[in-house]
């Protein structure tokens, strides 16, 4: 699974790169300390990197989900973007090589940084964990807080546990190529 | 993984220390560096510690993340501008799925019409270089040979070039799409200019001779050959005036080249082989010609309305009946349905129907001249010669006017001939007042004298049939 993993990272590599810088910059904010910063690896640490676990309830939540929004502000413009050019006005080798080249390149680029929304799975399982801690917990408030984190979390897991296996690479590839052949 | 690692002071589930109330604490090496101890409740030295709070983040980090906030929001900007056309590009391909070209034609033109307005924006001079800005909003060969050919099944490929301004140096006639309908243009282009750009000899001017030089222009290579038979057809039945069969001949010669090509002429000659199919008796043949036309472009009012008109000149009415009952089922909101469905209630008699129909007509569209002359024979039928010719003489100005505006379809020939015989009979019928006796004056200063009208006009006016029969049992119309 590992080797799978790495393979779709080192395929979306611009997105993995992204993610991981997005994922230093929070820890920065957070003041969580950065053991290493090796943004591309041929591990399972690529795409991301290493840092100690929160163990408070935000900046948990902050530092699993924060990276994945800042790259899908990027990512779903760009992916939006060069599929409307590219199917929608269909534009083809035959208007302009350069300009086929640049949409084909800022797709690519969408569709890489759509493939690393998620963390990885430690940091989305250390989220589960305050999460479901949360909403067993008698006091109110972290109940409160803890149903409120309950669907993100939940998301932020499935969606590690499915990066893992390079899923998202594979229904984006799908994806596509339906949008140009239908 | 190390990530795992938790420096709560608090857990000590992973720290190993021994602790004595006189002693110092002494913990693991550091996990990091391995040459200094951990710091009390943590896996790293403070060294460590401090460096990893420190890291710094790389240079191409800020590069990439900067870039692609950027990117990101030219791209929504662009996008932005991009939604309308992509919409109506959705809209258009469901019309292509459909086979309903008219209504894709009209969305890729509204594509076409909203990225030239944001083209138009950018501010720039022919002549000079063209912004690469500009770029982004034109349609790109892909889409543009959709339009092509989305024209080209609608109008036929001359009016499809002639519309989207196409040439050898439009990107679409390079694409897979485009390029069946562009060497299809090409060839009747090439046999066009050899059959009117040529110098013939005088003596030329005959039918045969004609007919073998356009055999001799077909022999030159990439001349389309349908074309070529059209051109002999339109010989032998408009410019020489043969007989049908002759004429039927030419035509059953394009549908061989046609079928043997694999292309689509059925816009070049269908709707002409199909008439003289139902003048030599075979309708069926012509129906089944109809019916292939409107499977190919559910759009094409005028082979419904051709087909309308096969119908009742077989008095074959209950079939025409249903048939523009579903079509106003499936187009309730166009004029030309409902027109048809006047047309057969009129064959019919069904007055009442026809009144109210043309009524609605009147009042939710610009009555057509077509409409008009419906009317004007529904009054002949009921021998309100007065009505009729009200009616005729409005349906004849609104043709005129339209005729003056190029529109398509529009037969001034038919409503001239259906004047003439109302002003005829309204002459001999009725009491016209002074300013109707003008405009009969001006109804038959378009004809010769002692001008003869249709054998069912002259009938008529003879007093030789009457209406009823003629338009209700005989050949359904006067002229």
């Amino acid at each position: 699974m590992r080797i799978l993993y790495v393979i779709g990272k080192h395929i979306t590599f611009p997105g993995a790169f992204l993610r991981a810088f997005w994922e230093q910059v929070t820890c920065l904010l957070l003041g969580l300390s950065v053991e290493n910063t090796g943004y591309l690896r041929a591990d399972e640490m690529c795409g991301h990197i290493e840092h100690v676990l929160p163990k408070k309830a935000s900046a948990a939540y902050i530092s699993a989900t924060a990276p994945g929004v800042m790259s899908l502000i990027a990512g779903l413009p760009l992916t939006i973007f060069g599929i409307i050019n590219l199917r929608v006005l269909g534009v083809a080798p035959a208007d302009s090589v350069l300009l086929f080249v640049i949409y084909i390149l800022v797709l690519y680029a969408g569709v890489s940084v759509m493939c690393c929304l998620h963390p990885q799975f430690e940091v989305a399982q250390n989220l589960w964990d305050i999460t479901l801690e949360k909403l067993r917990s008698k006091d109110t408030k972290s109940k409160v807080g803890g149903i409120f984190m309950f669907l993100p979390a939940l998301c932020t897991y499935i969606g590690a546990i499915l990066e893992r296996f390079s899923v998202p690479v594979i229904v984006w590839a799908v994806g596509i190529t339906l949008i140009f052949v239908l | 993984m190390k990530a795992n690692k938790d420096i709560n002071p608090k857990d000590n589930s992973k720290k190993k220390s021994k602790k004595n109330q006189e002693e110092e604490v002494v913990t693991d090496p550091c996990t990091r560096c391995g040459e200094h101890n951990c710091v009390e409740g943590a896996e790293f030295c403070e060294d460590c510690l401090v460096e990893m709070l420190n890291t710094r983040v790389p240079i191409m980090g800020w590069i990439a993340g900067a870039a692609s906030l950027v990117l990101a929001v030219v791209a929504i900007a662009a996008s932005v501008f991009l939604v309308s056309p992509t919409i109506l590009c959705v809209r258009a391909e469901k019309a292509v799925k459909e086979k309903s070209w008219n209504d894709a034609v009209y969305y890729y033109d509204q594509m076409d019409s909203t990225l030239s307005d944001f083209r138009n924006l950018i501010n720039w001079q022919e002549g000079s270089p063209e912004p690469f800005l500009r770029r982004f909003f034109k349609l790109g060969a892909g889409t543009h040979a959709k339009m092509f050919e989305a024209y080209a099944k609608m109008y036929g490929p001359l009016t499809a070039v002639e519309k989207l301004e196409v040439n050898d140096n439009t990107p679409l006639t390079k694409t897979e799409t485009a390029k069946p309908y562009w060497e299809q243009y090409k060839g009747i282009v090439r046999a066009f200019d050899a059959l009117y750009n040529s110098n013939r000899a005088p003596e030329a001017n005959t039918y045969d001779a004609s007919i073998k030089f356009i055999g001799e222009i077909e022999q030159q290579e990439g001349v389309d050959k349908v074309y070529t038979s059209y051109q002999k057809y339109l010989m032998a039945a408009v410019y020489y005036d043969q007989s049908i069969e002759e004429s039927l001949k030419w035509l059953e010669t394009c549908d061989d080249y046609a079928k043997k090509s694999g292309m689509d002429y059925k816009w070049l000659y269908y709707s002409d082989y199909a008439n003289i199919l139902n003048v030599t008796g075979e309708h069926n043949k012509a129906l089944a010609l109809m019916d292939e036309l409107i499977s190919d472009n559910n759009n094409n009012f005028n082979a419904y309305t051709q087909k309308t008109d096969i119908l009742i000149d077989n008095g074959m009415l209950e079939e025409a009946e249903d048939f523009v009952d579903g079509l106003v089922e499936d187009f309730g909101n166009y004029s030309e349905t409902q027109e048809m469905q006047l047309k057969v209630a009129r064959c019919k008699g069904e007055y009442d129907k026809v009144m109210v129909l043309g009524d609605t007509l009147m009042a939710n569209y610009a009555a057509t001249p077509e409409t008009y002359r419906q009317m004007a024979l529904m009054f002949v039928a009921q021998g309100d010669y007065k009505n009729a010719f009200t009616y005729i003489d409005n349906g004849f100005s609104a043709a005129y006017m339209l005729n003056e505006e190029e529109s398509a379809g529009i037969s001034l020939e038919k409503i001239k001939e259906t004047c003439y015989i109302c002003a005829k009979l309204y002459e001999k019928h009725g009491e016209p007042t002074d300013e109707e006796k003008l405009k009969i004056a001006e109804i038959y200063y378009m004809f010769p004298e002692d001008y003869k009208t249709t054998d069912d006009g002259e009938a008529l006016i003879s007093g030789e049939k009457t209406a009823w029969e003629i338009l209700t049992q005989g050949d359904y119309d006067l002229v």
